[in-house]
């Protein structure tokens, strides 16, 4: 029986399915895809360029560069790849747009201070335009339920410091080394009235606030591709590249065992696991998904057809 | 409300809709006003663990009405002129009646006369499993000038996890939730534990299940899933460990203040509480049926009726395989709009095989070898 689907057929059903449908309409979902060393790169490019098609976050993490059985360095790895400043600004055109100011031709990647533009190309004084944007941006940020208290406090923070002009300093940068892992230390983001790491506890709050920020300042979702190859990787090769034990692999699907648990708290989020064969091993002593029986339950394709391949499936194999 | 914890185990082989059940339970939960956390147990929550098993239930709990960390916002929906929260109040300050130590009530003062943010958070997160120093509690004590009603020394680490349990289950009801219902899922992972921490585990299922009758936490609701064959492989004297007759001699030597408690735990696990029995062929057709309602929805395309068989030999009679292979068949339709599906299945059996690497701490900077 063929147990494999051409990448580019699979894409096709990852645009129909989910990408164009299901995550656009805020949904979420987990895919694990066995992909061949050699069109690991395909997948990625491939899925990056729908992605600017359709104006979702790309997000590309790879378990050689992050420690992927750590859920504050996932979270770390998402936001290195974020353009914060560029949220803030989405989120100060939309509110203007929403209370009818003339937006049009103002990008939100543009470096000159956004309230004084957007004032500017209303005929306004942008001191009083700025006070009435940030009740909005109160409103909606700051009292949002929907992220985690310190999050949506940088957040409105963020917003707050992008009316910066070239006589004043940038006020968000020990926010965006927080957000980054670049500085962790607390005492850097108190003055901002925010008191709390982003640790192994807490760091899902941050990743589920943070996916849900995305698509609120107007994005139509994120797409994470997290290639976990490495992690099945043994013996360890010596190549002076991180390596992972059985107990740290078992960590990490742990961890992924957790994301496909908690896709109803991530808002419109694709997160497609890029594996190798090894992943498949089900043997208990292995470092294949078998060493964590809670998440290969989940996954596997126990059930399934005599002769073809289901293409939305939660695993599949690619050639 | 029952003076202790009130507990419920579910047994069933793979596939039966064990964890399904939780979840429907959770939502159950929710909306009848109680805390709900569900917690995998794992490498991670290692059920011999209180501290890491309390932490995960408080990191996976929901509310009915908020989002955000469960503890945040619990320490946010205290009102402290209410009556609820005197009754929390004057409970907490009881400690010879309680057992908690000071450092309860002192660190609930300071949450609430102080203005300082930062301790509140830092408060917050000492309830939630965090440690924090007793000095910030007793600086907190002294900004709001009570630190002269107050007298305690850090407790000792290992009196903290059931003092946080008892703790965490009043603050819940205090801000204005019915109680926590905390659904423990895989407890069959104890199996592939060494004996002494299969020992320890039964210790702590038979607390969450309030089988500990010097320990209260009235208003806690535990409900756990277990394989069917567990008992009988691992715990029964005639299975393949034995632990009926094993894990007592063995904890006498370290932790013998919990045997009576770890003999508890595996009678709760013999009596196998409620086994999850094969569905009637009503139950499956009625499922299918709304099933296919839902997908069809989901959809938006007409899915084709499928036929319900009950029974089955083995994983075929199973809910699982029953679900999964509808859903695969109208997938496989809809995408295939010619194919005629055969679906085939395979059965899968849970390892009581020992796993050293379940209790290999992984310290967060490890993992950095190149």
């Amino acid at each position: 029986m063929p147990d494999t689907i051409p990448l580019q057929n699979w894409l096709r059903y990852l645009n129909q399915e989910y990408l164009t449908t299901f995550i656009q309409d805020g949904g979420t979902a987990v895919k694990f895809v066995v992909t061949p060393d050699a069109r690991r790169s395909d997948l990625a490019s491939a899925l990056q360029d729908r992605c600017m098609e359709l104006d979702y976050l790309f997000v590309k993490l790879d378990a050689i560069e992050t420690r992927v059985h750590m859920p504050q360095d996932i979270f770390f790895g998402l936001a290195r790849q974020i353009d914060w400043r560029l949220l803030a600004r989405r989120r100060i055109l939309e509110l203007a747009a929403a209370r009818g100011y003339q937006v049009e031709g103002i990008a939100p990647g543009l470096t000159a201070n956004i309230y004084q533009r957007i004032a500017h190309a209303n005929n306004l004084d942008a001191q009083p335009f700025r006070i009435g944007i940030e009740q909005g941006i109160q409103d909606t940020v700051f009292k949002s339920v929907e992220m985690a208290r310190d999050f949506r406090v940088g957040m409105f923070q963020l917003c707050l410091g992008e009316d910066v002009s070239d006589r004043t300093e940038y006020t968000g940068q020990p926010l965006l080394d927080w957000l980054t892992g670049a500085n962790t230390r607390i005492g850097n983001v108190r003055p901002f009235s925010i008191y709390t790491g982003i640790n192994r506890s807490t760091a899902r709050y941050f990743i589920e606030s943070a996916l849900h920020w995305v698509r609120d300042v107007g994005y139509a979702g994120t797409v994470i591709l997290l290639d976990n190859s490495r992690v099945t990787l043994s013996p360890n090769p010596r190549d002076r590249q991180r390596y992972y034990t059985r107990a740290m692999a078992m960590e990490h699907y742990e961890l992924l065992r957790e994301f496909v648990d908690s896709a109803d708290h991530l808002t419109a989020t694709l997160l497609v696991v890029s594996t190798g064969t090894e992943f498949l091993n089900e043997e208990r002593t292995s470092k294949g998904y078998g060493a964590y029986p809670a998440l290969q339950t989940r996954i596997m394709d126990d059930v399934r057809d005599r002769n073809l391949v289901n293409p939305v499936a939660s695993l599949v194999r690619l050639v | 409300m029952p003076d202790n914890a009130l507990g419920m185990l579910v047994s069933g082989d793979f596939g039966t809709g064990k964890s399904h059940l939780l979840t429907y339970l959770e939502h159950l939960a929710l909306e009848r006003g109680f805390v709900c956390s569900k917690v995998v147990i794992s490498k991670e929550t290692p059920l011999y663990d209180l501290s890491k098993v309390f932490k995960s239930a408080v990191d996976n709990g929901r509310m009915p009405d908020r989002k955000g960390r469960l503890i945040e916002e619990l320490g946010q929906a205290l009102a402290p002129r209410s009556e609820a929260y005197d009754a929390l109040y004057v409970w907490a300050h009881d400690t010879p009646a309680n057992g908690l130590s000071q450092i309860f009530p002192a660190s609930l003062r300071v949450h609430s006369d102080s203005r300082d943010l930062q301790l509140d958070s830092e408060v917050e997160r000492f309830w939630g499993g965090d440690p924090i120093l007793v000095s910030r509690v007793k600086g907190g004590l002294r900004q709001i000038r009570q630190l002269q009603s107050y007298s305690f020394r850090a407790p000792r680490v290992a009196e903290l996890p059931p003092q946080r349990l008892r703790f965490t289950t009043e603050l819940i009801k205090a801000a204005g939730y019915k109680g926590w219902v905390v659904l423990l899922d895989e407890i069959e992972l104890v199996g592939s534990y060494s004996l002494l921490q299969r020992g320890r585990s039964y210790a702590e299922l038979a607390r969450w299940m309030g089988q500990a009758v010097t320990q209260k936490y009235p208003g806690l609701i535990v409900v756990g899933t277990v394989t069917a064959d567990f008992a009988t492989t691992v715990i029964d004297p005639s299975g393949q460990k034995r632990d009926r007759d094993n894990v007592g001699p063995r904890l006498q030597a370290r932790h013998e203040d919990i045997v009576p408690l770890a003999e508890a735990g595996m009678r709760l696990l013999e009596r196998g509480g409620i086994p999850l029995s094969p569905p009637p062929d009503s139950h499956v057709q009625s499922t299918m049926d709304e099933l296919r309602r839902i997908y069809s929805i989901a959809y938006d395309w007409n899915a084709p009726p499928l036929l319900a068989k009950s029974g089955g030999a083995g994983y075929q009679g199973r809910m699982r395989f029953k679900v999964r292979s509808a859903i695969n068949e109208w997938d496989l339709i809809r995408v295939y709009p010619n194919s005629r599906p055969d679906i085939v299945g395979d059965d899968f059996r849970s390892s009581y095989t020992e796993d050293h690497d379940l209790e290999t701490e992984s310290k967060d900077n490890a993992g950095d070898d190149c």
